[in-house]
């Protein structure tokens, strides 16, 4: 693999690369522009170095796989991936403002706010769910917002795509994922549920509206298990202004088993939006 | 290139046609044959005479185990499969039993291999029917993207950058991108006798310079084949199985 030295004003396949917008663990962020292309771009390449977890690369290809196939407003538009023989990137849309991670600074927010926020990520991952991918990396650093309003989930280092193959499933035996937001099936390794994405949603509006994490924010796999058998403590004992139907709402997506979650997404949008319709039982209380 | 790839043919003139007609629909700029022209089916003579005429026009075909039997190759096979061998030798004229012995075990187009089954001793027939076998297949090749039939079960390999398999079940008519920094085996499913539960015939396009793998199914007048089948007095097995796709 040839290692470029990549800098502000050096040409790659076409895009004229310019800012370092960011330099994470896995992977930097260059603004990028093309000739003859108004729009704003985001170039990410991966950062691959010898001796480097395999993960960082499954996962940059596992992207350039499924990012192509994602359409609508709930995604950031894929333009263009790069060959690995020469340098791997993926160039896609750049979108204006921030993510929702600045916003942890505010927390706790009226649940009102919260269930907005929830409303707007579920039509996201509902769009997702419909072609057939399931994000499994939901948190607030991975969500943007368009100025329309729509809700727009970026990172697919972590996703799956029901019909094609998950590089990402026999190639490691640690569980990967964001630690406070990982549902428990993905904590033993299973990476096919979309209901993983609802269990996210759920741990982004408890913390959201309480202020505290459900399951805190556990290093080791052992930590990362208790999710399976230690309830989180109802919302409304640690805030009890929160109301009942907020409460069963967020505890509903936190359910060990998935079945006993909402189905979809639309169907949390639903009842997000119209609190005065949800079915109050024992998780309210 | 825009490969057109079939598979265990089994003299089924009908889910052949079919088959040829969706990838000419497709546009397809080259067929591969991966081998058993005959056996099973009820049209070996028709269906060995098309392909050799396909053959001539410059697509490429390979030997299965039941075309070396069909020519006299000794063979360990099951009853039902060495009855339909006995059937169909008297019904090869000259010309088709000539075509038949002088198939290659493998071709190669590119930076891709076709083999009728494992590719690691191609005249053992050995079937590639998990992620070890494939495992096998894959560590005895160069090659990046290897495509086998034999199975009559479409599946997908992929070894990984820590040398294990994985195995994808593919989805018709959704492309699956066959990156090129892992070696992948493509198992074909079969036009004329698949085994997956469908009875619609099974094939699949390559396109070697997006590297996208697509699954493709035709259907046909399968209880047609399976009548003929009865007509000449072959196994009634035989022409169940292809009503039922198993």
């Amino acid at each position: 693999m040839a290692k470029s030295k990549l800098e502000t004003g050096s040409v790659l396949d076409g895009f004229t690369i310019g800012n370092l917008i960011h330099r994470g663990g896995m992977a930097s962020l260059w603004e990028v522009t093309r000739e003859g292309d108004p729009t704003s771009c985001l170039m990410k390449i991966p950062v691959l170095q010898e001796g480097e977890d395999p993960a960082a690369i499954v996962s940059f290809e596992m992207e350039q796989m499924i990012m192509p196939r994602l359409k609508g407003p709930h995604v950031p538009r894929h333009i263009a991936n790069g060959d690995f023989a020469v340098q791997p990137f993926i160039v896609m849309e750049r979108l204006a403002g921030e993510t929702l991670l600045p916003q942890i600074d505010n927390v706790p927010l009226p649940a009102e706010k919260v269930a907005a926020i929830g409303a707007g990520l579920a039509d996201a991952v509902e769009a997702l769910h419909r072609q057939g991918v399931m994000h499994l990396d939901i948190k607030p650093s991975n969500i943007m917002f368009r100025p329309t309003g729509e809700t727009v989930l970026i990172d697919y280092g972590l996703a799956h795509h029901r019909d094609l193959p998950d590089l990402m499933q026999e190639e490691f035996r640690v569980p990967y994922g964001t630690a406070p937001y990982m549902a428990p099936e993905q904590v033993m390794g299973i990476r096919s549920d979309p209901r993983s994405d609802i269990f996210a949603i759920g741990c982004l509006m408890y913390f959201f509206a309480t202020g505290l994490r459900p399951f805190g924010d556990p290093q080791k796999l052992k930590g990362l298990k208790q999710r399976l058998w230690r309830d989180p403590v109802p919302l409304r004992r640690l805030k009890p202004d929160i109301p009942p139907w907020f409460q069963e709402i967020v505890l509903r997506c936190l359910e060990v088993k998935a079945g006993r979650r909402y189905p979809t997404p639309a169907q949390l949008a639903h009842d997000l939006r119209n609190p005065e319709q949800v079915q109050l039982t024992a998780r309210a209380s | 290139m825009l490969l057109g790839i079939i598979s265990d043919v089994h003299a089924n003139e009908l889910a052949l046609d079919a088959s040829l007609a969706a990838l000419e629909r497709l546009k397809v700029d080259r067929l591969v044959v991966l081998g058993d022209v005959v056996g099973y089916g009820p049209d070996p003579e028709t269906v060995t005479q098309r392909i050799a005429g396909l053959v001539s026009q410059g697509a490429v075909c390979l030997m299965g185990n039941h075309d070396a039997a069909a020519v006299g190759a000794k063979a360990s096979m099951n009853d039902t499969a060495a009855a339909a061998i006995a059937w169909t030798r008297p019904r090869l004229s000259e010309a088709s039993r000539q075509f038949l012995s002088g198939l290659p075990m493998t071709a190669t187009i590119e930076d891709v291999l076709f083999v009728h089954a494992d590719a690691s001793h191609p005249a053992d027939w050995i079937y590639v029917l998990d992620a070890a076998s494939a495992m096998q297949s894959l560590l005895a090749v160069k090659a990046r993207v290897t495509f086998c039939g034999h199975v009559h079960r479409p599946q997908v390999y992929c070894l990984t950058a820590t040398a294990k398999v994985i195995a994808h079940t593919p989805v018709t008519g959704t492309a699956v991108p066959l990156s090129p920094q892992r070696q992948w085996l493509a198992v074909a499913g079969a036009v004329g006798q698949p085994r997956d539960g469908n009875p619609a015939a099974s094939f699949m396009t390559y396109d070697t310079a997006t590297r996208d793998l697509t699954f493709l199914r035709a259907t046909y007048d399968y209880k047609a084949t399976a009548q003929r089948i009865r007509d000449a007095g072959l196994p009634e097995r035989l022409a169940e199985r292809l009503i039922n796709g198993t």
